[in-house]
């Protein structure tokens, strides 16, 4: 037992290490545009436990984002990049908005089941384009869910500012959705909504699935090793299909989620790259679907802290993005960290 | 005739950007290493070609910086990628992340808005309308670009540096056993791909436009990236495929008479690089070595 604390106490130690690495090397970056990296940190940390409404936004803000870790890593764990998040969300949103619209339906639960699966389905499909084009044709996934992202988001705001534009609207957005297909906010004066729960279930279930099931067994080993998976008979192309499909299904979540929330009609270019962040969140958690849950957490606290940082010191929320840059190339490079240990316990040796 | 000299000559200056990408692509993936920063960097060259510029008031100054500042950035993606031994993909995913959010944040602290640069002195084009008509002339930068296909191909294929080049991404075992060192190639590989990949930014911004916006380069550098698998790993097939790329976006400018709505046009490039991708992408060969250490 004290073993297994041990090894757990040590898994924590390189993430950890790496995100105290980042916030100090962005601070550095605060420091040469002229800001305090002090003042700017305390903002942010100290800013977000002021009252229950500021505790309740940065929360609120980790919603999308614990999804889209979560896709990331289901993506991740069977070996696949899933850069394509954002593009998912996009035509999961839309198509969820596009149900919730049209659809006559007056029962509440069966409206918002409705408009939930929907918006899997596209982003599901979205998703499976990359996974299929990577089984069959072998092309990098990377390239192709970029190219699809920018095909998402043009699509949908060619829908958004044409057939399904709102006519009294200057922005291109869609009509709101009618009452019963929004969420209700649980806290006042915040927007935390049932997305929350939705968000912890998804992380639950995909632990469950990658801990005890076969599919979740083979679609782990086609991540390690997809050449022994394929000696055990292990069809990769199949399963490769497969996890980018419910990846894709996870992130076509965010999108309903976020308008049934928040703003309760599809609007052009709402989703501010959560996509991307989510793959800074998979990497940091290491692809561990409860890990996704606390470091979104994180990342909630610092997007809404750099929205505070912006109003209160003028830096901008671009800040955000550096960090998150910087964070994916530490992880990324573990082999800095080691170097570091390697010299760390040289210099001690040299002292004894 | 005069449309048809207007689209081949607005075809030619849209190529520049992706064609000096895929270059970037090229050489840093046949050296072995996955390249898909090179995004990122034609962001900071675009960014470093407008600050010098804005400085100097020179703007082939400004494009020597982007130049000096995407050798660095190459550099520094490859010690990341290579001496590090940071996993490729994840880096060039890094490196795009920073680019695109440390640039508009020095943008604003330079001219204060977020979103575009000051207007700067820019390079220009060639004025051909008193051969040709109309109002559309070449890129100086045109004839660079050709002048660096032609390099890149005479050194891939014809020194002895290409021939090692070309056998680090192969087969950097052969070269090791030689007493090569095939990391330093790598590295070299990755400073080459950063001065590229810079000079097609510094195009975006002061040779062909005259200022930094923040979306500029718009997936130009993963369009290049695409243009390097269609193009088979080669200076000149990567040249073409980039080309073709270039038409394709030259249909959106063109094809105005069709009254098609603004973001499906927009929609082409992306679409057909998809499609070129998955219908050519299996048959070229990619590099033996490409993303092993």
């Amino acid at each position: 037992m004290k073993e297994k604390a041990k090894r757990n106490l040590k898994k924590l130690t390189f993430p950890t290490v790496t995100f105290l690495l980042a916030l100090f090397i962005s601070g550095i970056v605060l420091a040469v545009m002229g800001y305090s990296p002090l003042k700017a940190y305390r903002l942010i940390f100290l800013g977000t436990f002021k009252t229950t409404s500021t505790m309740g936004n940065a929360l609120a803000n980790s919603i999308p984002l614990m999804l889209a870790g979560l896709a990331v890593s289901l993506a991740g764990k069977a070996g696949i990049l899933n850069l394509g998040v954002e593009g998912q969300l996009y035509i999961g949103g839309m198509l969820g908005t596009v149900c919730a619209l049209f659809l006559p339906v007056q029962n509440r639960i069966l409206m918002l089941f409705l408009v939930l699966a929907v918006s899997m389905l596209g982003g599901m499909l979205w998703g499976g384009i990359v996974g299929v084009l990577k089984a069959k044709f072998k092309t990098n996934e990377v390239v192709v869910a970029l190219m699809l992202n920018y095909v998402a988001i043009l699509f949908t705001s060619y829908l958004a500012a044409g057939p399904l534009k709102d006519p009294d609207a200057a922005v291109n957005q869609t009509a709101k959705i009618p009452e019963n297909a929004r969420f209700v906010r649980l806290i006042p004066r915040t927007q935390i909504t049932a997305a929350i729960f939705i968000a912890v279930i998804v992380s639950v279930l995909i632990w469950f699935v990658f801990q005890y099931t076969v599919v979740g067994y083979k679609l782990r080993s086609v991540g390690s090793n997809a050449k022994a998976s394929l000696a055990n008979g292990i069809q990769c192309g199949r399963y490769l299909i497969l996890s980018m499909c419910l990846s894709g299904a996870v992130a076509g979540l965010i999108g309903s989620t976020e308008i049934m929330g928040k703003y309760y009609r599809f609007t052009e270019g709402f989703s501010n790259d959560i996509g991307f962040t989510g793959v800074a969140i998979a990497a940091l958690a290491g692809y561990n679907p409860f890990a996704v849950v606390l470091v979104s957490i994180l990342f909630g606290i610092l997007n809404a802290g750099s929205l505070t940082l912006g109003r209160e010191m003028g830096v901008s929320s671009k800040m955000f993005m550096v960090m998150q840059g910087i964070i994916v190339l530490f992880v990324a490079t573990p082999y800095l960290l080691e170097l570091f240990v390697a010299w760390r316990r040289k210099k001690e040796r040299g002292k004894s | 005739m005069q449309a048809c000299f207007d689209f081949i000559f607005l075809a030619v200056n849209l190529a520049v950007p992706l064609v000096l990408a895929a270059e970037a692509a090229m050489i840093a993936e046949r050296s072995g290493v996955i390249c898909l920063g090179v995004e990122g960097i034609m962001i900071f060259g675009a960014f470093f070609a407008v600050t010098g510029s804005y400085y100097t008031g020179n703007p082939w100054l400004g494009v020597l910086l982007a130049v000096a500042g995407g050798a660095l950035a190459g550099w520094i993606y490859g010690i990341f990628a290579v001496t590090l031994k940071g996993q490729q993909v994840v880096v060039g995913v890094a490196v795009n992340f920073f680019a695109a959010g440390i640039t508009p944040m020095v943008t604003q602290q330079i001219w204060g808005s977020e979103g575009a640069s000051a207007t700067v002195n820019s390079i220009g084009t060639m004025d051909l309308s008193k051969i040709f008509g109309g109002s559309t002339g070449i890129s100086w930068f045109v004839f660079l670009t050709i002048l660096i296909v032609a390099g890149m191909w005479y050194f891939m294929y014809k020194t002895k540096y290409g021939l090692r080049l070309r056998m680090t991404g192969d087969f950097p075992l052969g070269l090791q056993t030689c007493g090569i060192n095939t990391n330093r190639y790598k590295l070299w590989a990755m400073t080459a791909s950063g001065i590229l990949a810079a000079a097609g930014g510094a195009y975006l911004s002061v040779g062909y436009g005259n200022l930094f916006v923040t979306d500029m380069v718009a997936g130009r550098g993963y369009m290049g990236v695409a243009a390097n698998i269609f193009g088979g790993w080669t200076p000149l097939g990567g040249a073409f495929a980039a080309l073709f790329f270039a038409v394709v976006q030259t249909l959106r400018y063109t094809l105005t008479d069709l009254e098609l709505p603004s973001q499906l046009m927009q929609m082409l490039p992306y679409l057909v690089t998809l499609i070129a991708l998955v219908l050519f992408g299996r048959n070229s060969k990619s590099p033996e070595g490409l993303g092993k250490l």
